[in-house]
This record gives C-alpha cells, sequence and structure tokens, in this order.
C-alpha cells in the first residue's frame, strides 16, 4: 500500500538536491565575500528546508546533523560569530555530508553512526550538547511557516469493489471509475487477481478482478459514491474512511513545511522562470517517436514519387507540408533536450577551490557563455573531461604564488571556462595565465618513458601533442590529482568518443588554452548521403567544405604513391572510400566521379565517391549489441527507403594511409 | 590408445523438460532455447560494415533499431549464404542487446525430455565445444544445441583501434 506521503518524498528529493547545490554555490560565494548578506540569508533558508523535510520523513540523522548547521548558521547571521578558514571548510565539508545523508535515505541504506561527528566537532567545538538539548519537535512545530499555512481536512477512504463478472457486458469499463477517482485525490489501486481462472477456463467477456483503493481526498464521501453511481448495481462496493488520528494533522502539515519552505527558497532564487521537471526517459522516448514519424514520411514521399504524381498535385503538397511539419517537431523536441552549460560549469568553482587549496595555490574561476545551450547527452560526458582538465590546469599550468610573483604576475591565477557557439559546433575553451607548456622537459620526459625515440627531429607542435600521449605525465610525485599519466589521453579519447575534438594552444610564460569542439547535440546531424559503388554513407555537412568534379589534370601523385589533387591552387590529399573500404565496382577516377573537400582540424582533404545523392537530416542510432567496433564511421541511421546507412568518420578517414588499417587481423586473430 | 573425449558441458537442461527452437544451416540441425529467441524476421536488406569478417554479414533495420546480423553458414561452415527470400533472421535478445542470426531455415520448437541432451563429442581443437552446449538424438534427428552467450560474444570479437598510419 502507498503511504500518502510517499509522492512527497520523491519531490523532496528532487528539491533537496536542488538545496545542496545553492548551499555550495552559497557557500563559495561567502568565502569570497562574507559581507553578502544574501548569501548567507539564502544559505540559512536552504539548510532550513532540508531540515523540514527531514523532519516529516523521519530522517533522524539528517535532521540532527542539519539542525547543527542550521544553528551556527544563524549565530553567524546574527553577528555572535564570525567565520573563519577552518569553520568555511568544516561548512563546505558539512554540505558534502548532507549530500551523502541524502543519497543514503534516498537509496534507503543505512550510514555509520558516527557520520558526521568529526565535522560536527569542526563546527561546535563546545556547546555541542546545549544545543541539542535545546532542540525539541515542539520547538520546531511552532515555527512560523506551519501557522502560515491553512488546510483543508484531508480523509483517507480504503474502498474495496468487487465486480461482478458481467460488468464489462454491460459496457461499463473500471479504468474510467478509478480515473474519476482520480480526479478527487490521491490514489492507488491495487488489484486481487487471485480469482482468474486458467487460460483455458478463461472467458475473455468477463472479468475476473477485484480492488483495494486508497484514496486521500478533501472531496465528501457522497462524491465517491456518486463516481460508482452506475454500477453500484453490478458490484459489491464498501467505502471506509480511517479515523484521523492525532498524529495525522502533523503529519499532513510537515510535507508542506518541505513544500513551502522549497517554493520560498525557488520564489527569493528565480521569480520569473516557469519550469517542468520531466524525466529524459520521457524525452528519449518522444525523440524515437518523432524519428520514427519523420522515417514514414520520408517513405511516404518516396512512394509518391515513384508512383509518378507530379507537383503542384494536392497529395504531394500535402505530404511535403507534412515533412516540413515534422522536421519542425524534430526540432523543437531536440530543443528540449539542450540545457544551458551552467548546470556543468557550476561544479567546476568547487573542484578549483579544492585542487588550489591542496596545493597551496591561489587560483581564481572565471566563467563565461554559461547561458550557451548544449544537448544534456553531450553534457553528461563533459562532466569528468572538464574537472580533469580544470585540475590539470591548476596542477601544472599555474604556478606556485612565489613563481608567479618572480615573473611580474599576480600571484592569483586565473582560469577562464568560455562556451560559444560557432557553426554549429559548441566551443569550450579553458585557458589559464600560468606558465605554458616546457617544451624542453615534456620531451626529455616522453624520451625517458620510452614513447618517443630520442633521434627524432620533432617540431614544436609534435612536442606539444606529446602529453595527449599515454603514459605521459611530467609530475614527479604521483599525486591524488593528476601525474598518473591517465592524462589528457583519457581526456581527449572521451571527447572523441561524442564526436568532439580538442586542441592546445599555448605561449611559453604565459599561459595554456585547452579548445573542445563538440557537436550541438549527439541525437541528429545534417548529412550529405553519397554513393560509393553500390553503397551509401552519410557524411555530416559540419565537415564539409565544397565538392566539386575535378579535371584530370588536377590530379598529381606525390612521392610515387600518395595521391594528391589540386583544388583553386590548394594542393591537397586525395582519399578514395572504395579503396578505404575495399568496395568493389565504384568510381576510381576522380574525374568520373565527384570529390568532397572535407575539412580535418587545419587540413583540407578530398573525398573520392561516385556521386551526391542529396541533404537529409538523420537521426544518429547505436547498434543494438555493444562492442563492434566501426573504424571510419562513428554511427548508423536508418534512411528512407528503411535501410541502415553507416555515417562517416572524417576524423578516421583523413587520418589513415590509403589502405584501410589492419583491422581485420585482428578478428582473424580473435575468433 | 585413442580415447575420444567427451566434455561433459554442464547445462541446468540436462534435468528438465526445456523447449529450443530449431532450424538449419547447410543441412544440419541446431537449437537454441526459446527464452533467448526475441523473434523470427524475414531477411531484409542488410547494409554491409566494411573491413568486417563475412561472417558479420551486415547490419539491419529491425522496426527503427540497428541490428546485427550473423551469417552462420558462414561461421559454421566457411562459406556464405546465397541468400533466397525464404531465409529468415532469428533475433537473440540479452538484456539491451539484441544480434540476429541468419539461418537457412527454421523447423519446429523441439521440447526435451530429462536428461535426453548428451554432451558434445569434442575431438579436437574446433570451436563446437565452444559454441555448442549439447546434444539432442531423436528418431532421425540429431540437433546441436547452440549456446547464445558465444554467439553474442561473436561482437566483441574485438576492433582494436588502429593507431593512423603517419606520413
Amino acid at each position: 500500500m502507498i503511504h500518502p506521503l510517499d509522492q512527497f518524498k520523491a519531490t523532496y528529493f528532487t528539491e533537496a538536491a536542488e538545496l545542496v547545490e545553492e548551499m555550495e554555490r552559497c557557500l563559495l560565494t561567502l568565502e569570497r565575500t562574507p559581507q553578502d548578506a544574501e548569501a548567507l540569508g539564502a544559505l540559512f533558508r536552504a539548510v532550513h528546508s532540508i531540515k523540514g523535510g527531514a523532519l516529516a520523513f523521519g530522517f533522524e540523522a539528517l535532521v540532527r546533523f542539519t539542525h547543527v548547521v542550521e544553528t551556527r548558521l544563524d549565530q553567524w547571521r546574527s553577528g555572535e560569530v564570525h567565520i573563519s578558514d577552518a569553520w568555511m571548510d568544516g561548512l563546505l565539508q558539512a554540505r558534502d555530508v548532507i549530500a551523502t545523508m541524502l543519497a543514503a535515505a534516498q537509496e534507503e541504506r543505512s550510514l555509520p553512526d558516527a557520520m558526521g561527528e568529526a565535522v560536527l566537532a569542526l563546527l561546535h567545538p563546545a556547546s555541542d550538547a546545549q544545543v541539542m538539548a535545546d532542540f525539541s519537535i515542539a520547538t520546531f512545530l511552532e515555527d512560523a511557516v506551519i501557522q502560515e499555512l491553512a488546510l483543508d481536512a484531508v480523509t483517507t477512504y480504503d474502498i474495496v469493489f468487487i465486480p461482478q463478472p458481467e460488468l464489462l457486458l454491460s459496457g461499463n469499463d473500471p479504468l474510467r471509475l478509478f480515473a474519476a477517482l482520480r480526479n478527487l485525490g490521491t490514489l492507488s489501486v491495487t488489484a486481487d487477481v487471485s480469482a482468474v481462472p486458467d487460460i483455458a477456463a478463461l472467458d475473455p467477456t468477463l472479468l475476473y478482478l477485484r480492488w483495494h483503493l486508497v484514496l486521500s481526498t478533501t472531496a465528501a464521501e457522497s462524491a465517491i459514491e456518486e463516481v460508482f453511481e452506475f454500477v453500484r448495481h453490478l458490484c459489491t462496493l464498501t467505502i471506509t474512511p480511517r479515523v484521523a488520528d492525532a498524529a495525522s494533522p502533523a503529519v499532513v502539515t510537515a510535507p508542506s513545511v518541505a513544500e513551502a519552505s522549497g517554493i520560498q527558497t525557488a520564489a527569493t532564487a528565480t521569480a520569473t522562470t516557469t519550469t517542468l521537471r520531466v524525466e529524459t526517459a520521457k524525452i528519449d522516448l518522444l525523440m524515437n517517436m518523432v524519428s520514427e514519424l519523420l522515417m514514414t514520411q520520408s517513405i511516404l514521399s518516396a512512394r509518391m514519387h515513384e508512383a509518378q504524381r507530379y507537383q503542384g498535385d494536392d497529395l504531394s503538397t500535402e505530404i511535403e507540408a507534412l515533412g516540413r511539419q515534422s522536421r519542425a517537431l524534430q526540432e523543437a523536441v531536440l530543443s528540449i533536450r539542450m540545457q544551458p552549460v551552467k548546470t556543468l560549469f557550476a561544479r567546476m568553482p568547487r573542484v578549483v577551490r579544492d585542487t588550489a587549496h591542496q596545493l597551496g595555490k591561489e587560483v581564481t574561476l572565471v566563467m563565461e557563455g554559461e547561458h550557451t545551450e548544449i544537448d544534456s547527452s553531450v553534457m553528461e560526458k563533459l562532466a569528468d573531461p572538464l574537472s580533469h582538465m580544470i585540475r590539470n590546469a591548476v596542477d601544472h599550468g599555474i604556478e606556485a604564488a612565489a613563481v608567479r610573483v618572480a615573473a611580474g604576475k599576480p600571484a592569483q591565477g586565473v582560469l577562464r571556462l568560455s562556451a560559444t557557439t560557432s557553426s554549429g559546433r559548441v566551443l569550450l575553451t579553458l585557458s589559464d595565465d600560468g606558465a605554458g607548456l616546457n617544451r624542453a622537459r615534456i620531451l626529455e620526459k616522453a624520451i625517458a618513458r620510452g614513447l618517443v625515440s630520442p633521434e627524432k627531429n620533432l617540431s614544436e607542435q609534435e612536442i606539444d601533442q606529446l602529453i595527449f600521449l599515454p603514459g605521459f605525465s611530467t609530475a614527479d610525485a604521483v599525486t591524488n590529482l593528476s601525474g598518473r599519466g591517465v592524462g589528457l589521453d583519457v581526456v581527449r579519447k572521451n571527447i572523441e568518443s561524442i564526436g568532439g575534438t580538442v586542441r592546445l594552444s599555448h605561449r611559453p610564460g604565459a599561459g595554456t588554452c585547452l579548445t573542445l569542439s563538440l557537436p550541438l547535440t549527439l541525437a541528429s546531424l545534417d548529412g550529405m548521403v553519397v554513393q560509393v559503388g553500390a553503397e551509401h554513407y552519410v557524411l555530416p555537412i559540419a565537415s564539409m567544405v565544397e565538392s566539386l568534379r575535378p579535371q584530370p589534370a588536377d590530379r598529381r601523385t606525390l612521392h610515387g604513391s600518395q595521391q594528391m589533387l589540386q583544388v583553386r591552387g590548394e594542393t591537397m590529399r586525395l582519399q578514395s572510400l572504395a579503396r578505404l573500404f575495399r568496395i568493389p565496382d565504384a568510381v576510381e577516377d576522380p574525374a568520373q566521379g565527384l570529390v568532397v573537400v572535407v575539412e580535418h582540424g587545419d587540413e583540407k582533404v578530398a573525398l573520392l565517391v561516385d556521386a551526391l545523392l542529396g541533404q537529409q537530416q538523420v537521426v544518429v542510432k547505436t547498434i543494438a549489441a555493444s562492442g563492434i567496433s566501426l573504424w571510419g564511421f562513428s554511427g548508423t541511421t536508418v534512411l528512407g527507403n528503411g535501410r541502415v546507412a553507416l555515417i562517416l568518420e572524417v576524423n578516421d578517414i583523413c587520418s589513415a594511409g590509403a589502405f584501410p588499417p589492419a583491422t581485420q587481423r585482428a578478428w582473424e586473430g580473435l575468433c | 590408445m585413442l580415447t575420444t573425449e567427451t566434455t561433459p558441458v554442464a547445462t541446468e537442461a540436462n534435468s528438465c523438460a526445456e523447449q529450443y527452437l530449431t532450424f538449419t544451416v547447410q543441412g544440419e540441425e541446431y537449437g537454441i532455447a526459446i527464452d533467448q529467441v526475441r523473434e523470427i524476421k524475414v531477411l531484409s536488406e542488410t547494409t554491409r560494415l566494411p573491413n568486417t569478417p563475412d561472417y558479420l554479414r551486415g547490419v539491419m533495420n529491425l522496426r527503427g533499431q540497428v541490428l546485427p546480423v550473423f551469417d552462420l553458414r558462414a561461421r559454421f561452415h566457411g562459406v556464405p549464404t546465397q541468400v533466397t527470400p525464404t531465409h529468415v533472421v532469428v533475433v537473440l535478445s540479452q538484456g539491451t542487446e539484441m544480434i540476429g542470426l541468419l539461418v537457412d531455415a527454421v523447423l519446429d520448437i523441439l521440447e526435451t525430455v530429462a536428461g535426453e541432451i548428451t554432451p558434445v563429442p569434442v575431438r579436437d581443437l574446433s570451436d563446437a565445444g565452444h559454441f555448442l552446449s549439447g546434444l539432442v538424438t531423436r528418431d532421425a534427428r540429431m540437433v546441436a544445441l547452440l549456446s547464445a552467450a558465444p554467439l553474442f560474444e561473436l561482437t566483441r570479437a574485438g576492433f582494436i583501434h588502429p593507431a593512423p598510419t603517419t606520413h
């Protein structure tokens, strides 16, 4: 049986999670500017609300803990005590403890009794016992918040509904009855299936179920009876109100405390935006349905052309209109998943603070473009790489205060994190005003770790790229943070796995800048369908520069083997997709086929295909079984004709030589 | 002395009745536990994945999902299937993953009785022992029972991301 409070519990946990984030924001603000009364007030209210809800649901440890924190904050607010550095640490740790306790309560885990005791000691050197003694539920309930609320009396009814088997034959549907009951209040339904016979004996026109319903409502019992009016003679119905006991007024009002306090803090924070909390699973489902719709429309349109209807015909106009509307719908749904990077950036100040403190450096983080929107699935995958990059920057980029001052820089280092959109991509840049990269040291370490041979003469750019190799690190001691050499190569792999790129630039003595270029969304992309032999592939339009049919004279060979092409004075490598993917019966002469120029970093590469078949927005799908690695492709999609098409991965294709890498051998060796 | 090594393959099916979907590949009968089978679909067009072995025939559109299809004749007998409109794909599912097996024809559902499944006689280092979990001999039929897990592992036989060749 569902307890009426359980639905409030889920809301409480979601709101509490937000309050915990708010707490961290306020604490970090107060660390910079301790006089910020608004931040202090918001912090106090957040803790207070968490405590209120905890009390309603009986999370005793959490109540005790938050109460102590709240008392301290109150003393700070009233000027009784002054904040110190150790305190700030203590409060931040207290926030972490609260987050842990909430998570445990939500998952119904238990925590060790001494949880948080150490932190409490930090906050309450002496008078702990006194504070706890002063605290009592009665005092709390006298809080003004409750008195402000006036509530209608809610009664809970137990309804036992036993319909006669012939109920369905009279055209009555129990589900409609339950829907009507739901309109009256909170309903929980339990079905009794004990009377359902074996399928061989089952008569599908008869009803073998009976139900026990629990309804919490402010409506009168007569309203409930009214719902069952038409089936009164076709069932046995008992409605029993539950006797309200002394505990229930408190039980009923308390969740509203959480709600009301929650509403209070929300109102002070963002008075103007109206938002809706939606499960991402629902949005994913919506996305799938919309893409199926688009595909059906596409097939319909294709059939139309096959049936050779001409333009201007009513049917064809309508189908085109349907296509436009479906594409607009898809864009709208996609935009639901777009979230401002603010949520991602919000965790970073804490990372900077903790890392800087651990290393004894002074670093401040400046964030720009927090309102830039990015697909939530892309954002999820960025959290870890970004944290790592920031820890790296504080550890290796920013020098110690003394070193900085000696170099004529301010003692405090500055990290700048910014987000912008540019031609279908999101650019995230992390720059610091540190020392840049020490090329000599990097080369030294790389040689020492056997990552590069000493004789090789590397250009400056090539030396810079060494830090992206697995196993590389210039740290002499492995710290908890970075230095274990599992650094930037993992970051780059993670970014590349979502279709992004990482670029590094730096000026020795002046600073380093890492730029991440990411797709706006993982879900769909603008593609150009290309034909190679009998196969169709999808090329992301974002990578395309231009397409052309070259003259025979534009073709060149470099050093005997590398095919090159001259395009408007520029010479670039020519890659044949047919050769790369071993596709038979494809066009081999560029002058007979078509060349698509793509961009790969700073390089342009010419790709030889048979023909371009048309632009299409495609929904990216993953293969239903994991482990199949698609070299040369970033994903799959289903085209309008129902066939699966592979989406080309420009990075792989441009990085390869003229022939595909030895993947075949890997398969043969393993199976 | 020549002895036939029989590897007693542990199957829970040995002790109670189980149902197997049977099908033919190159004239031989195979069976797979019915609870692994999601559906049987007529083979529609597959899109080849470049640089993959012959037995990974390609991927197929299964109501919007991209299903990898393995050619069992190619894998077990080394000869790729010449498809006809009657060839079918047996779709297996395990959790959130799905694979398709291209077979010649589906036969029936075989219900085994206790003790009917015998171990697979393994004579040499062929991979019969790897894929097969048991044998059922009934009347004139001999049905080789397949384990699902090694079939799913065909996907994980693993591409290693090749290091790009530099010029």
